[in-house]
């Protein structure tokens, strides 16, 4: 079973016991690893009577054939669960080393059952697992849980995910912080991980080479594609600016940088660009498990009102949520909000978007300072958001209704309406009226409001893949079936597990695929796998209660706006028509018919 | 009727000079840039020999010299593709950081440096639409 180690470990906190399960061949075949493997035994054990904060809950952490291997940009694994934010299929994929970590420690993936009594944490050691008190932990930040567990298990480089003190107190877009502050950032998977008492996980593995079918015609290609990737020019931004470094060319060139909570135009981004950074607060680069890239920045601020030790800098999604969409131009005001974001473990995205919201109706006029426990907020200045992150975190005051997300906090104002959020998940910064693409990829997306799940943006700037028919002509046109095209291809990425930044298309992917697993597939077969695992994720969400009604967009983004936009609006209902038109899907129902999913070998699931 | 000039060409590289330095949009979005450029059409071995190049010295709103350029000649910047691809860049199929990003063009300089300027980079190439162009294949 080349590319994989053919095990997941179960672990029962109810019980406080651990077993280990063989994989089935067959299903790697299908579903790959990563994401559509999770979704596919999530799916076996949920559904929509499922409490997402309950014991009865899984959460899976999978790997996938390439993690742990030569692949570039192989650290990636993913969490997945029945989300708490969206209440439906909750995944969020995360870089660092940890899940090689677990690959070497002769594992593909975790099960976690049930929920502990008391605060624990699980420690992995190869063949030892160990369900360790976790009280000394609790209450403690992200960064401080890892240099004790690090020290506590004599392991400094071992794997470490554990949540901040927002996933104990159930934040519904708590993360998962992993290794050097990398985010599970998305659908509020440290919540889950904090009803289950577990506070980390830890993973030190002593077999380090993962048996791959063609060792050194892989090695050999994956040179070749490193050698290819050094002219690709995101490649060389995240490099060398981070992912910041792509905010000048969205707000300035394709007004895709929301502000001033997406009712803002043009916003001058210059002084938080990953550009700004670099000649300012700057002082090194981090990189996960095998990646050539090193988007990770680490900045450190020696002076003034946001002096901080070295920390992870930001990047493009808390450059906007925290900068152009509170319309703060502050580069060290950004940095030391992701800074405390990532301490207590909040999802960059969803909180700052909530955050964002709430400046946005008090200075509306739709609530007041008496609303917000006495805070005013004004456009530009980020001390009031300072202060409601720890509101949040902690979930005092208003915070507690904030902690739940935007489509609550507007609701319970009356106004639900006017916050960005798509099936309860807040809008990433990238704008569909910038890139149409992302509209009915927001739409359909199977966790709500996602730009990794079809990051249409980097389609519509010009991306192709010929091996899944995508070829992008027009940022502003409907493009939906190349987004329908892309989802596809994503969930392949997104199972075998490599990052989206690394640029590859279909035809790499299933030479990699070939050459990591030994499997005789085509280019087809691997069109097929990803529209497969999609799919399966619309199933699954409709066991969870999906409804189409929700496949639409924020009002806020109806609005045209002046500047690089352009004043295009995507219109979402003919986007969704021809997305549906381009799955054979019912538009009503969101029901793939029973003929497609014969031929994706899904017809026993329903 | 105009004369269409050949792009690139002296003549063509003289018209461009002054209809960009007459440019007000271009010379706001430029007016803090400081940096010059090779512009290259990449040999294909067939209709262009050999790699064609020119080079703009753009200087805080302005372009302050042009000239046609040799392979010897360098710059901070150097800005490349086939002629099929310049053909779109100049019909506004594709802009010049979506050409980049489609690898279209390769850029070799400080990219980070080119980001900040996107909307001089469009400038630049509205401003070619002035210029009664022809090319080196017609």
């Amino acid at each position: 079973m080349a590319g994989y180690r053919g095990k997941i470990l179960q672990v029962n906190l109810d019980a406080g016991a651990t077993m280990v399960k063989s994989l089935d061949e067959n299903l790697l075949r299908q579903f790959i690893g990563g994401a559509g493997l999770a979704t596919r035994l999530l799916y076996d054990m949920i559904d929509s009577n499922t409490d997402p904060l309950g014991p009865e809950n899984p959460l899976i952490f999978m790997t996938g054939p390439f993690t742990g291997t030569a692949v570039p940009t192989s650290g990636k694994s993913t969490f997945c669960s029945r989300s708490p934010k969206t209440g439906l299929l909750g995944y969020s994929t995360v870089g660092g080393h940890f899940g090689a970590d677990l690959k070497f420690a002769g594992y593909d993936g975790i099960i976690i059952t049930g929920a502990s009594k008391k605060p624990c944490y699980l420690l992995v050691e190869d063949s030892d697992v160990e369900i360790r008190d976790a009280e000394h932990l609790w209450g403690k930040d992200t960064e401080q849980v890892w240099d004790v567990l690090k020290k506590e298990s004599n392991h400094k480089v071992a794997g470490v995910a554990r949540i901040g003190i927002a996933g104990e107190n159930l934040v519904k877009y708590a993360s998962i912080i992993v290794d050097h502050h990398r985010a599970a950032g998305r659908t509020g998977l440290g919540a889950v991980m904090g009803s289950k008492k577990l506070k980390a996980i830890v993973v030190h593995g002593s077999d380090r080479k993962v048996p791959v079918a063609e060792e050194e015609e892989l090695r050999k290609y994956t040179m070749e594609l490193n050698e290819d990737s050094k002219e690709d020019p995101t490649f060389r931004m995240y490099s060398d600016l981070g992912t910041a470094g792509y905010t000048d060319m969205a707000s300035l060139m394709y007004g895709s940088f929301p502000a001033g909570y997406y009712t803002v135009a043009e916003f001058d981004t210059y002084n938080l660009s990953g550009t700004t950074v670099k000649e300012t607060i700057l002082v090194g680069k981090t990189a996960c498990f095998r990646c050539p890239i090193g988007c990770g920045r680490v900045v450190e601020i020696p002076e003034g009102k946001y002096k901080m030790s070295k920390f992870a800098g930001p990047e493009l999604e808390v450059t906007g949520t925290m900068g152009s969409l509170l319309l703060n131009n502050n580069a060290e005001a950004v940095s030391y909000a992701n800074m405390m974001l990532d301490l207590y473990g909040i999802d960059t995205i969803s909180g700052g978007n909530t955050i964002a919201f709430a400046y946005y109706l008090f200075k509306e006029g739709k609530i007041t300072a008496k609303d917000l426990d006495g805070i005013s907020p004004e456009w530009g200045e980020i001390d009031s958001a300072l202060a409601f992150i720890e509101k949040i975190a902690k979930r005092e005051g208003i915070g507690d209704l904030m902690a739940e997300g935007s489509f609550q906090f507007g609701e319970k104002f009356g106004v639900p309406e006017l916050a960005a959020q798509v099936n309860g998940l807040e809008l990433p910064q990238h704008d569909p009226r910038g890139f149409s693409g992302l509209a009915a990829g927001y739409a359909t997306s199977p966790r709500g409001a996602c730009h990794m799940a079809a990051d249409m943006y980097n389609v519509q700037m010009g991306q192709p893949n010929e091996a899944f028919g995508i070829d992008s002509v027009d940022r502003f046109a409907n493009e939906a079936d190349l987004v329908a095209r892309h989802q596809d291809f994503r969930c392949v990425t997104n199972s075998a597990v490599i990052c989206n930044f690394y640029p590859v298309d279909g035809d790499k992917m299933t030479q990699l695929l070939r050459l990591v697993t030994g499997w005789d597939i085509s280019v087809n077969d691997v069109v097929l796998t990803g529209e497969r695992i999609f799919t399966l994720m619309r199933l699954l969400n409709l066991r969870l209660g999906y409804d189409t009604k929700n496949e639409i967009l924020p009002e806020l983004i109806s609005r045209p706006l002046e500047g690089a936009t352009e004043g295009h609006v995507p219109n979402i209902d003919e986007h969704l028509n021809k997305w549906y038109e381009t799955r054979g899907w019912d538009r009503d129902s969101g029901r793939p018919p029973k003929n497609r999913l014969r031929v994706l070998s899904l017809e026993d699931l329903v | 009727m105009t004369e269409k000039l050949v792009f690139p060409s002296d003549e063509w590289i003289e018209k461009y000079v002054d209809a960009l330095n007459k440019n007000a949009r271009y010379e706001d979005a430029a007016k803090t840039w400081e940096g010059d450029f090779v512009f290259q059409i990449d040999a294909d071995g067939k209709t262009i020999p050999e790699d064609v190049r020119f080079y703009l010295d753009l200087w805080h709103g302005k372009c302050r010299s042009a000239r046609m350029a040799g392979p010897e000649d360098t710059a901070e910047f150097v800005y490349a593709g086939p002629l099929s691809n310049w053909k779109l860049l100049f019909d506004g199929k594709i802009d010049p950081i979506k050409g980049i990003m489609a690898r279209k063009f390769k850029l070799t300089g400080d990219m980070g440096k080119v980001m900040r300027y996107t909307k001089a980079a469009l400038e630049l190439v509205a401003t070619t639409r002035e210029i009664p162009t022809k090319y080196l294949d017609e």
